[in-house]
């Protein structure tokens, strides 16, 4: 909601004066439920040893338990992998609708459309890990579309550049016509008008979607319509950058410390006003994470292999795992804590939606699926505390007090999301 | 290219045998002592008239061992898309258009994406267009930099006349687009480069407009319309095509053709000969196609194909446990792949007659330093050089190969088989069984059990067999392998290994043991020749085949057979087929 002055409105009534920024969250594989799950409910609750690494920032979060995702159920026939469905069903509020579709567009990308025009770019979506051969819906988080997924930066030499640098090559004296850029695009324009006449209707689907990206790009022809709200950095550890393989051999390509980067720059593109909506990928269950810092030693299967090892060691290694993926999120959020935006942090300015693909690893827990809700909306999450819903509360309802908070009118979001969830808004 | 990786019930292609019925669900049977039950001969006499099974809608019931000559109306026209170049179709169209090389590109940053053609996989968002803007700007820049590139491009001064930036654009932009410009494109690209008017660089012009032709959808895409904005006029005495459907023109045929043969775009002389109507007649076509095929441009087509279908690019990502494989380095990886690569070439470029499928069986194979240690052979060149093999050694046919051993396995011993399986069955046999049903366990460890009896226990589980035993006796027969293709007698807990396995085709089975003999079997099986033709129908077209296609492939298999399993020739007939020329005109609404 809007006040008279066009500020955000929450329900409570406080008046936020910074448009607020959301950001996505992905893990996969699941959790060693007993030892992830905090024990007590409401404020005073106890940490639970995963999530030990959020311990400092309880007043930052709130934790939601007993969420089902019952979308993730749907449509097994188009693929029976349990995990597709889970990357695919993490912020859409459906599951696949064909071999390459899923059925509805992320949270993240509805609100960028709706609210990212004014920035660089419309939304940030950003990965560690690299993409699969073949590609399907369990190796992207972020969709515009059901049809079209939005690939995720995952090198951080190219995602520097193109947050920080000048990629379109505007200020740059040895690119001389980068300039004339906007008559290239007014020809394209005219050439798509032409093309939209004479391809079918699927087509003209693609053709807008190229129009649109034209529109995006074009953006950054102005660099000095945005606002960029603080100093840019001067460079990053070479060493780090590179494209990121689709599988982990263990040969430290997808390390905290790259994860790290990578989430700086995401957040310092978010705290310096370049975007308001990201998505951050950890890994899916496809790029068989390797975690040998953490004394386990390099399995075939990754991080998916273990979070399916019911035995004793197992059970420990996933919960290491979960404990140690956490602490990169921790991470995150630490950062954004630390950032000033007038007399608050970025991050109460904020709503970072976290989530694991489903619950307790080795069973496909869809119907426990763990949800922490950190920063404040501006004032309208209400933090610390623990809530424990009923297992029929359907997981996508978050997102509709999300889109509330947003300022957006939303009346449903995927299959199920019906209804905002009570006890959250502050 | 789209993987037939699991066959749904919209999608069962009726011309796979036998396996039909049972893909349709998990049953509880066991195949353990099942006898092979013999194939009915044509000396069987009977007295009573075969029946004829009903016709289905869209066409007759389709029989690899009784092909139709002629597939009855109407065929399955495709429908018309727009597809976007792979990564790699841009690198060598842009490299060939231009006139670069290869090194010319090699920083060129493009979205990576998984490999594939599929058309469903390939869009195009801001990010993408973002590097391709980059990228078109860096490419034109160097195309246009030097007085030798430029003359290599257009033969007049550029600097000197708007006429000759004129012909540049119309030139450039033909094979770009791969059709001529209108009028209206040419008009507009000028006023392209008139706003570089200012510009010290007398080539900003023709920069600037190169730039934007090749940020142009008609160049990132195969754009096939019914109404082209410069049409080509079929030649008098073209074959119409059923109603509801268009023969493709000349450029659209140039088009397909040479990213089907080359994975490029379609250069002047392909053109040309659209022009002139020499692709609109099946012998122009033919004679155009075998022209193509002796082109060295047609290697990298084909091997396109083929790294698709063999998941070649999984040699490079699949995980391996350092300490338990230390052997198991980049430089092997890359070993593996070369051999299999370079073996593979040799039957998909043997001469007429010649079968592929004698890559399952040959008694030789490509090796290096790297293989020949992991092999435990005789150290040869240092580089891949060709090895023979005895009889008596374990080596000799594709699954042999360390690469084809090592790809499908993620997840250690227990799934080795399964995986192995799997992968036979699915690029090989076009015979998956079904998806697994959702959270099912691991299966059970027990340290008293081999890797064979674990699996043997677990496909007599009910709910398991009816999947596993299509599934772990291929794999067995591969056990003799370990996980990078090493050969090994004793297995995890000092058990002889046998390689005794099964292939299973519905309620027979067939026995072999070892790699060489599972070589053997797939290499006369009916299922192998249909599913090559299938994968290949599927590169070719960015899609699966769907049921309606089925009358054609049976067709196309047919001559595939008759053609002695002959890849040169298979894929000459897919060109010649009715599909490739044709294209529907019904709108598509859902991509």
């Amino acid at each position: 909601m809007l006040d008279g002055n066009g500020a955000l409105v929450s329900r409570a009534g406080a008046a936020t004066q910074v448009p607020l920024n959301f950001l996505t969250f992905f893990m996969p594989c699941g959790t060693n439920a007993p030892e992830f799950w905090p024990t007590g409910e409401g404020e005073n609750y106890t940490m639970s040893r995963c999530l030990q690494p959020l311990a400092h920032l309880k007043n930052e979060f709130a934790i939601l338990q007993r969420l089902y995702k019952e979308e993730a159920g749907r449509n097994q026939d188009i693929d029976n992998d349990a995990h597709v469905r889970g990357h695919a069903s993490f912020a859409t509020g459906g599951s696949l609708s064909s071999e390459q579709a899923v059925e509805f567009p992320s949270a993240d990308q509805i609100a960028a459309q709706a609210l990212g025009g004014d920035t660089k770019f419309r939304s940030l979506p950003v990965a560690l890990t690299g993409v699969r051969s073949p590609a399907n819906q369990g190796d992207h988080i972020s969709w515009s579309s059901k049809d079209t997924y939005v690939p995720a930066d995952n090198d951080p030499l190219v995602l520097f550049n193109r947050v920080f640098g000048d990629p379109s090559g505007i200020a740059d004296p040895n690119r001389p016509l980068a300039k004339y850029k906007k008559s290239i695009f007014d020809y394209l324009r005219s050439d798509i008008t032409d093309l939209n006449a004479r391809v079918g209707t699927h087509d003209r689907v693609k053709l807008d979607q190229f129009l649109s990206s034209i529109r995006d790009v074009e953006k950054q022809l102005e660099p000095t319509r945005f606002q960029v709200s603080c100093e840019a950095p001067t460079g990053i550890d070479p060493r780090l950058g590179g494209p990121a393989p689709s599988s982990d051999r263990g040969t430290g390509a997808y390390s905290n410390e790259r994860a790290q980067l990578l989430i700086w720059l995401q957040v310092t593109a978010v705290a310096c006003g370049l975007t308001r909506f990201g998505s951050f990928m950890l890994a899916s269950r496809s790029n068989k994470r390797q975690f040998n810092w953490l004394g386990i030693p390099n399995a075939e299967d990754g991080h998916h292999g273990i979070s399916h090892d019911t035995s004793p060691q197992g059970l420990e290694q996933q919960s290491l795992i979960v404990t140690d993926e956490i602490k990169q999120f921790a991470y995150m959020l630490d950062l954004m804590q630390g950032i000033q935006q007038g007399d608050r942090s970025l991050l109460y300015n904020s709503i970072v939606f976290f989530a694991h693909e489903h619950g307790h690893g080795a069973d496909h827990d869809f119907s426990n699926t763990p949800v922490i809700l950190a920063g404040r909306a501006g004032g309208q999450l209400k933090t610390n505390q623990h809530v424990v819903f009923n297992n029929a509360t359907p997981y996508s309802n978050v997102f509709l007090n999300i889109f509330g908070w947003l300022g957006m009118n939303v009346a449903s979001f995927g299959v199920n999301g019906k209804n905002p969830l009570p006890r959250i808004s502050a | 290219m789209p993987v037939l990786k699991r066959t749904t019930s919209k999608a069962t292609l009726t011309f796979v045998t036998g396996l039909a019925l049972l893909i349709s669900a998990c049953s509880a049977k066991t195949v353990e002592d099942r006898p092979t039950a013999p194939k009915p001969t044509a000396t069987t006499t009977t007295t009573t008239t075969t029946v004829k099974p009903p016709t289905p809608p869209g066409g007759l019931v389709p029989d690899i061992d009784n092909p139709v000559a002629a597939c009855p109306t109407p065929v399955n026209a495709r429908p018309e898309y727009m597809r976007r170049l792979t990564n790699d179709e841009y690198l060598r169209s842009a490299t060939d258009l231009l006139g670069l090389a290869p090194a010319d590109l090699a920083g060129v940053n493009l979205v990576i994406e998984g490999y594939g053609n599929d058309i469903a996989g390939l869009p195009i968002t801001n990010v993408h267009f973002e590097r391709y803007d980059i990228t078109a700007a860096n490419l034109a820049e160097l195309s246009l930099g030097t007085p030798e590139r430029r003359a290599a491009l257009v033969n007049c001064e550029l600097a000197q006349s708007e006429a000759c930036l004129t012909q540049f654009i119309e030139t450039v932009g033909k094979r770009a687009f791969r059709r001529p410009l209108s009028a209206d494109r040419v008009s507009e690209l000028l006023t392209v480069a008139r706003a570089t008017q200012a510009e010290p660089d007398p080539y900003a012009g023709a920069k600037l407009a190169l730039e934007a032709i090749l940020v142009s959808p008609r160049f990132l895409y195969r754009v096939e319309s019914k109404q082209p904005e410069v049409p080509l006029a079929q030649p008098a005495g073209t074959k119409p095509a059923p109603s509801g459907a268009r023969a493709v023109d000349g450029y659209e045929m140039a088009t397909r053709l040479s990213y089907f043969l080359w994975g490029t775009t379609p250069d002047s002389a392909l053109l040309a000969a659209a022009e002139a109507g020499q692709l609109s007649t099946p012998a122009g076509l033919e004679t155009a196609a075998r022209g193509m095929l002796t082109d060295p441009r047609a290697t990298a087509g084909v091997s396109e194909f083929i790294t698709g279908w063999l998941h070649l690019y999984d040699v490079d990502t699949v995980p391996r446990s350092a300490t338990t494989y230390p052997e198991f380095t980049n430089e092997l990886r890359t070993s593996m792949r070369g051999e299999t690569e370079r073996f593979v070439n040799d039957f998909a470029w043997a001469p007429d007659q010649q079968s592929l499928f004698g890559m399952l069986t040959a008694q030789y194979g490509y090796a290096d330093a790297n293989l020949t240690a992991l092999y435990g052979i005789p150290p040869a060149a240092p580089a891949l050089s060709r090895v023979d093999f005895q009889p008596s050694e374990p080596r000799g046919g594709l699954f042999t190969q360390a690469a084809m051993l090592t790809l499908p396995i993620v997840g250690g011993e227990i799934t080795a088989p399964i995986l192995r399986g799997k992968f036979i069955r699915t690029q090989f046999l076009c015979t998956p069984p079904p998806p697994p049903p959702g959270n099912i366990p691991a299966i059970p460890t027990d340290p008293t059990l081999t890797i064979r009896e674990r699996l043997t226990r677990h496909a007599a589980n009910p709910p398991c067999s009816g999947c596993h035993q299509l599934l772990d006796p291929v794999g067995l027969g591969l056990e003799q392998y370990d996980l990078i293709g090493r050969y090994r007698t004793t297995g995890t807990m000092g058990e002889v290994l046998t390689g005794e396995g099964k292939v299973v085709d519905g309620d027979r089975y067939t026995a072999f043991k070892g790699a060489k003999e599972l070589g053997q079997i797939i290499a006369s099986s009916s299922d192998t020749a249909s599913c090559v033709v299938n994968h290949l129908f599927s590169y070719a077209y960015g899609q699966d085949a769907s049921g309606s296609d089925s009358c054609s492939l049976t067709n196309a298999t047919s001559a595939f057979q008759k053609g002695g399993y002959n890849f040169q020739n298979l894929l000459l007939s897919l060109v010649k087929g009715e599909e490739f020329r044709i294209v529907s005109t019904q709108d598509v609404v859902t991509p």
